[in-house]
């Protein structure tokens, strides 16, 4: 059962990265080729890759044992899942959202790729990982990173259609709507972010007898975190929106990039425990 | 100078030097760590130079601790402001302007009822309008970010002047005294020495691991012997047990013990060597261990491939040393005494040791609910968009006046569809 499941884990994976793939291609035909007929359905191929995805990540997760927090190839396939969900339940809530399928499908698609060439190899948890607080830290994180994701979508958006409003992104909405949809995605990825943090920090007091360690991923965790709260109270006291803003968050988020998947890389950082 | 603190300036200036600080504290090796250690073998003139400004423990300095005050206590001017605001906003006693005003001749029950399907509130009146609230709570949000973030700054401080952290390597059999004979000790500046309120014993050790040889769990089981009654504990990796206002956390450092009797010129010495568990059964682990003769002892320790994997005996090899001239090297079997250069030596004993280690600190709980605050405070800020409306059915049309608090850009549909429902007209 185990190595059936642990043989269809990675081939499930791959469906849904091409599923997402044919979803990019027919959002960005959709969008910027100005055929609308295509977006429903790269909205129904994008559902269809998301139920393989989950299918994918529930097969790993039964013949594994623990959730998809370990190696890269499962913490890229869980940020791409929780991207692509966070999005699907925003674009049925904000029709303004819809368009950010041009960024949301092809990053999904990235991440998949990027997953499955690492490879499927299965890591075993060291005593460290489990409990409450560690599922809650990297499921905040994930939520962080889908969230700061739609929020730099809206902001790359923004800037595109600001440069030719009546071009190639004419059906895109207007740059307010647009640079409003940032700054609340925006707030989103610094409260996922700060109780990702919290809920880390709640885990190594009890793994490791102390709650903050200076760490290299602790240390521009939090620099990435203050960041956020710089961009906020940029747009909240000095008013920034528009271009300003939209840079200023694509600064943020490419700091939570590097804080994500590059610090933990650092030799002598406890995250190096994994993503080795 | 409150103020002076509340000004936008000042708090994006101390996000951006805090951002900066931390950072920085990064990039600059910290004093008393690997890297440190590297950078001061690789340039030690920059290394001289980084400490003598300071500069190698930035967390640790005064700097650091202004910064973070300042920033405490233009949070607490914050949060008071935020608290007039959501008075303010909440109990408001004055009818806005808003460009989202329309007029119809519907009657002002009517405009109730289709802001109750759009789920507004009433909120009483205000100079003779109705007023109605859609999702007021996240009027709230902003003040509540800021109580949390007061909350965290003042418990974190409380948490760093206060904990008391130590640290014993403890073999099978030893008792470790309150005043114990601690591996490592050290805390906050309003921290006193660490004291157990009972001896300790460790009865035994289980680590167990996974067919790679990786740990998988380390537990540990401790006895304390309070007034002649033995209460027994388990504590494992990421599971502590508190007792008595100290918790004690199992650490991922096991190993074995080897008690070894070396005899040199007609004198024995016992000698006690800890050596960590071999990493995998292809990989044995080594200690070493000066001996008064001014030699050192040198342990080799590997999983024995015949008994039971990763937990079985450990097969131990040991040998002389002084300068550059090292003995043969002998295997240690129990009772049976083995010349290595020399001395000789026996192994009397076989244990485990564990790594236990006992924290007191006080304001962890008020720390985390700041956290928790902040989290909240955020989602109701960024989740929610309250927004308010007035009708006033005085004259012989009604007047409908709509606001949002924030995210208009968002919201705006709502006044269309209000006004398309209720066929209202431009003022």
């Amino acid at each position: 059962m185990t190595e059936a499941l642990l043989m269809l884990d990675p081939r499930l994976h791959l469906v849904a990265a091409v599923l997402y793939g044919v979803a990019a291609a027919l959002a960005v035909l959709a969008v910027v080729g100005r055929r609308d007929a295509l977006s429903p359905w790269a909205r129904r191929f994008a559902h269809l890759a998301l139920a393989v995805h989950t299918a994918a990540i529930i097969a790993r997760w039964v013949a594994v044992g623990h959730g998809p927090y370990v190696s890269r190839y499962e913490v890229l396939s869980a940020n791409a899942w929780v991207a692509v969900a966070l999005f699907a339940a925003t674009a049925m809530r904000f029709r303004a959202a819809r368009s950010l399928a041009v960024f949301i499908y092809p990053s999904a698609l990235l991440m998949m790729g990027i997953g499955l060439y690492t490879g499927p190899e299965v890591e075993l948890l060291p005593p460290t990982f489990s409990g409450i607080w560690l599922a809650l830290h990297v499921a905040f994180y994930f939520l962080a990173f889908g969230t700061a994701l739609t929020a730099v979508g809206a902001s790359v958006l923004y800037l595109l259609k600001a440069r030719s409003p009546d071009g190639r992104l004419a059906r895109v909405p207007a740059p307010l709507e647009l640079d409003a949809l940032a700054y609340r995605f925006g707030g989103l990825a610094f409260a996922f972010w700060g109780i990702g943090m919290l809920a880390g920090a709640i885990w190594a007091y009890y793994a490791w007898g102390r709650f903050w360690g200076w760490d290299p991923v602790e240390t521009w965790s939090l620099v990435t975190w203050l960041a956020f709260a710089l961009y906020l109270h940029m747009r909240r006291f000095y008013a920034w929106k528009g271009a300003r803003a939209a840079y200023l968050l694509i600064i943020c988020f490419l700091l939570a990039d590097g804080t994500l998947f590059f610090t933990s890389l650092i030799d002598g950082s406890l995250h190096a425990v994994y993503f080795r | 100078m409150v103020r002076a603190l509340l000004s936008r300036r000042v708090a994006v200036a101390l996000i951006f030097v805090l951002m900066s600080l931390v950072a920085l504290g990064y990039v600059i090796p910290r004093q008393g760590t690997a890297r440190a250690e590297r950078f001061a073998l690789e340039s030690p003139e920059l290394a001289s130079l980084l400490a003598t400004l300071g500069l190698d423990d930035i967390f640790g300095s005064a700097v650091f601790a202004v910064v973070l005050a300042l920033v405490l206590i233009a949070a607490t001017a914050a949060m008071v402001h935020q608290a007039r605001i959501v008075w303010r906003r909440t109990f408001r006693h004055a009818v806005p302007r808003s460009e989202a005003t329309f007029i119809t001749d519907r009657p002002p029950a009517e405009v109730a009822a289709a802001l109750r399907s759009h789920r507004y509130l009433p909120a009483g009146t205000v100079l003779g309008h109705g007023r109605y609230l859609r999702q007021p709570w996240g009027l709230w949000g902003g003040l509540l970010l800021h109580v949390g973030l007061v909350v965290a700054l003042g418990a974190g401080v409380l948490v760093i002047g206060t904990e008391r952290r130590a640290v014993a390597d403890l073999a099978v059999g030893e008792v470790l005294e309150p005043e114990g004979m601690w591996l490592y000790e050290a805390g906050g500046r309003l921290s006193s020495p660490l004291v157990l309120d009972a001896p300790l014993a460790l009865e035994s050790v289980d680590p167990t691991f996974w067919p790679n040889d990786e740990p998988r769990q380390i537990s540990s089981v401790l006895v304390f012997f309070e007034d002649a009654v033995e209460e027994t504990v388990t504590i494992e990796v990421n599971r502590p047990v508190r007792r008595d206002g100290l918790v004690y956390y199992q650490d991922q450092a096991v190993g074995h013990t080897f008690l070894l009797e070396v005899a040199q010129d007609g004198v024995v010495d016992r000698v006690r060597v800890d050596v960590p568990w071999p990493p995998d059964r292809a990989t044995p682990s080594y200690a070493d261990v000066a001996l008064e003769s001014g030699g050192v002892l040198q342990l080799r320790s590997s999983v024995d491939d015949s008994a039971a994997g990763m937990t079985g005996a450990p097969a131990v090899v040991v040998r002389h040393a002084l300068g550059e001239e090292r003995s043969a090297a002998g295997t240690l079997t129990v009772g049976v005494p083995i010349v290595v250069g020399p001395v000789s030596v026996t192994l009397a004993d076989t244990l485990q040791w564990s790594r236990i280690i006992v924290v007191r600190n006080h304001g962890i709980g008020v720390l985390f609910a700041g956290f928790f605050m902040i989290f909240f405070g955020s989602a109701l800020i960024y989740m929610t968009a309250p927004r308010e409306v007035y009708v006033d059915g005085s004259g012989a049309d009604t007047v409908v006046i709509w606001r949002a608090f924030r995210f208009r850009e968002s919201v705006i549909e709502e006044y269309e569809t209000l006004r398309q429902e209720l066929q209202g007209r431009e003022r």
